[in-house]
């Protein structure tokens, strides 16, 4: 029986900028497709070990394939969608004509560009030009980009970042239905939200690879939430604060809305509400 | 002798006109390829000659029964041929294509418009045209044997020529309706041919082999009432259109709900919007610099010219020539502009995500400028000979030769290594807010080198000029396509990364 050729391949994949080091040793294989949640602190090597998959950075040790071809290769690039922090929006385009723009350089049509504007709920943007829009809607934009041409591999590097949580929901299960039969990278530094999309991480921890397995082998941390309220409030005298915040240990970020109803119901005015901790910052200890 | 009517003309010319614009909509907002058009154009032509030796072989035959003007076997003989020669062909050309990965799914519309553009556009409606213009040059000259000949022929073979415009209009309108018929038709057959090669789907090509038979119908159409035959037709073309979205669709489905279009896997990349959409880029961002560097000569031009008559024409005639290239390099600003926006967007990073390379993002950049530098040489040049003209001057052999041996040369010859050396610069520099922008330090690279050719012509004299021009263009020429060369072989891809 032969093995199946693994999307993508690492292995012992030394990158980096300029010639310093960011990723030392990295290897790992993917042959299952999936949503992979490549997770990691700020400054792990999580963007730049996206960028050594796609072929914009060169290992300077080590080799990276897609689908069995280099990643160096523009046969291999073809078969990779991509997306980072930055919106990729070319200055001075209106909506459309900037999907269409990447559509065309793709080979795509017309069509993808309709198809991809309603997929997104782009419609009533499709002609405002980019500076005009929000900073989640230029997200959503960009997210829309990797919708026009059919891939097998994509890397996206914290697509739900500025985003509000309809939306992000939405673009999650749009990763999903695409994770069916593709292979999907995607960065994350939200635990939670790694644990709502995929099933298996790849944890990045000074640029070397902290644990590639399924995500329930991480532990599960507790999901501290701080409430800012208006003036001093007797009900929650009981409760530990940190400065302003009164502070509320929960299972994860689905229970927020509870606490909200429960506090607004015992008639807490309340003013903020807050992520305390991030639980990677646990799990990186 | 009674001429055509020239609102005959309508027929071809709306014909030609819709056959011609469908194909450049696709060319221009959809998806419709050279390659596309090629072998449409084989499979089309290559049909209509089949076609032609078989009937050749064939119709006066003895053997033959339809020769002997039965309506059925006649369409029958038709019929069949247009479903074995044109879809038949076109399914085998699609296929051929296909092998050699020059055809893909996305291409199956362009290639069924195509092949009714050769149809409606060419043979039908082009040689309509020529035929009308024939007729309609010979019988009006008059009076001649060949006029003679040439009314008593048209007369017996197509009375209906000389009608009266108001029982010819009727007429017009039904035959442009059956191009319309024909271009359904062939739009169908030809998107299902695509889609079965591609796919290797025999149901589709079972769907669309039947369509041809629609030429069953042509020994009928004098049978039938002008505006009954026409009908069917229309409700044969909108017929076969209903049959193939319907009968694709279900493949589409099968691609998943995502995606409509193949996977870009095996696609080639097209880089022509790349470059079409920098240059539009490059005009509208930098149209303040193409406003200056354009509507400031133009208004040098006049201003001197008024002042001056003769005399101020003759001083045009000697600076403008020199002026105009440090405008120039200003004017292609634009495109530089957007290499340092679309790096800090991170457009770039998307780009080499897709496999476009380094040099292909440098010559997009390029090219761009070049078009700038046509704009405004082209406005600018054509303007002034005119402001010339009208003060009462002559352009002298001397302003033309200036213009053709140091400012045409030297402005795509100094706006090229601006626009290259500018680009290597922001490249290489480290974010230095105003210092490592092209923008900043491009006028300088641009506007230094035609400076020195002025000063040095007036050291030199104006009888080395030439040689000058000529070996400071080729030399900035040479170090644009060297430094284009080693920066992509040799410069990291991080460097195309975003400072932000």
């Amino acid at each position: 029986m032969t093995t199946p050729t693994p999307s993508i391949l690492a292995e012992g994949v030394v990158s980096g900028y300029y010639g310093k080091k960011v990723l030392d040793g990295v290897s790992f294989s993917v042959t299952e497709p999936g949503v992979y949640v490549v997770l990691g602190p700020n400054g792990a090597g999580k963007t730049t070990l996206l960028r050594t998959l796609a072929g914009i950075l060169k290992p300077y040790a080590g080799r990276v394939e897609i689908n069995g071809i280099s990643s160096q290769a523009k046969e291999a690039r073809r078969q990779i969608d991509y997306i980072t922090h930055l919106d990729g929006i070319p200055e001075g385009m209106k909506v459309e004509d900037a999907l269409r723009f990447y559509a065309n350089v793709e080979g795509g049509t017309e069509e993808d560009v309709k198809r991809v504007v309603g997929l997104l709920d782009l419609t009533e943007l499709a002609r405002m030009r980019f500076p005009q829009l929000s900073q989640g809607q230029k997200k959503r934009v960009s997210v829309a980009r990797i919708f026009l041409r059919e891939k097998s591999v994509y890397l996206l590097d914290e697509p739900t970042s500025n985003l509000d949580p309809k939306v992000a929901r939405e673009i999650r299960e749009l990763v999903l239905q695409l994770s069916r039969d593709k292979v999907v990278l995607y960065s994350s530094h939200n635990l939670f939200e790694a644990r709502e999309i995929g099933s298996r991480v790849i944890a990045v921890k000074g640029g070397k690879l902290a644990l590639f397995g399924k995500i329930d082998e991480i532990k599960t941390q507790t999901y501290t939430v701080g409430v800012r309220t208006l003036g001093p409030e007797a009900s929650l005298e009981s409760a530990t604060m940190e400065g302003d915040y009164y502070l509320f240990e929960l299972r994860g970020p689905e229970e927020v809305p509870g606490l909200i109803n429960d506090l607004t119901g015992k008639g807490v005015k309340i003013r903020e509400v807050r992520e305390m901790q991030n639980p990677l910052e646990e799990l990186f200890k | 002798m009674q001429d055509i009517d020239p609102i005959y003309f309508l027929t071809p010319v709306v014909v030609v006109a819709f056959s011609l614009g469908l194909v450049a909509y696709w060319r221009v907002r959809r998806r419709l390829t050279m390659f596309v058009v090629l072998f449409s154009l084989v499979a089309y032509f290559g049909a209509i000659c089949a076609k032609g030796v078989f009937q050749f072989l064939t119709y006066r035959a003895p053997f033959f029964p339809a020769s002997g003007g039965n309506a059925f076997e006649l369409g029958a003989y038709f019929g069949l041929q247009t479903v074995f020669f044109e879809v038949g062909g076109a399914y085998l050309v699609a296929r051929y294509a296909v092998s050699q990965g020059m055809l893909k799914a996305n291409d199956a519309e362009g290639y069924g418009i195509s092949l009714a553009m050769w149809e409606n556009g060419a043979l039908i409606g082009g040689s309509l045209l020529v035929s009308y213009a024939i007729y309609y040059a010979t019988l009006s000259a008059g009076g001649g044997a060949a006029a003679e000949q040439m009314y008593t022929t048209l007369i017996r073979s197509a009375p209906s020529l000389f009608d009266a415009p108001s029982s010819a209009l009727p007429l017009i309108g039904y035959a442009i309706l059956e191009r319309v018929s024909s271009l359904l038709i062939h739009f169908s057959w030809g998107y299902l041919c695509v889609l079965a090669a591609v796919f290797k789907r025999r149901t589709f090509l079972l769907f669309a082999l039947p369509m041809g038979l629609v030429d069953f119908l042509t020994p009928f159409s004098g049978s039938l009432a002008t505006g009954a035959f026409e009908g069917l037709l229309l409700a044969i073309g909108l017929l076969c259109v209903a049959v193939t979205l319907t009968v694709t669709r279900g493949k589409y489905r099968r691609q998943g709900m995502l995606f409509t279009s193949p996977s870009a896997e095996a696609g080639a990349l097209n880089l022509g919007p790349l470059f079409y959409t920098n240059f539009r880029r490059a005009l509208n961002f930098g149209r303040i610099y193409v406003v200056v560097g354009m509507f400031l000569p133009l208004l040098f031009a006049v201003q001197v010219s008024a002042a001056g008559g003769k005399a101020g024409s003759s001083i045009l005639g000697q600076i403008y020539p020199l002026l105009l290239p440090m405008f120039v390099v200003l004017g292609s600003l634009g495109a530089l502009m957007i290499f340092s926006s679309d790096k800090d967007k991170g457009v770039y990073e998307y780009l080499i995500a897709y496999g476009v390379d380094a040099s292909t993002i440098f010559w997009s950049i390029i090219v761009a400028t070049m078009g700038i530098v046509t704009l405004v040489l082209t406005v600018s040049i054509g303007v002034t000979i005119a402001a010339l003209v009208v003060t009462g001057g002559t352009p002298s052999i001397g302003f033309g030769e200036l213009i053709l041996f140091y400012t045409i040369p030297l402005s795509y010859a100094a706006t090229m290594f601006m626009s290259m050396a500018g680009m290597i610069w922001s490249q290489l520099t480290t974010r230095v807010a105003g210092v490592n922008s092209p923008a900043g330090i491009a006028p300088l690279l641009g506007i230094a080198p035609v400076l020195a050719v002025f000063f040095a012509a007036t050291q030199v004299g104006s009888g080395y000029l030439l040689y000058l021009v000529g070996g400071v263009s080729i030399a900035m020429i040479w170090a644009v396509v060297v430094m284009a060369s080693v920066a992509n072989s040799r410069m990291q891809r991080e460097r195309f990364l975003s400072n932000a």
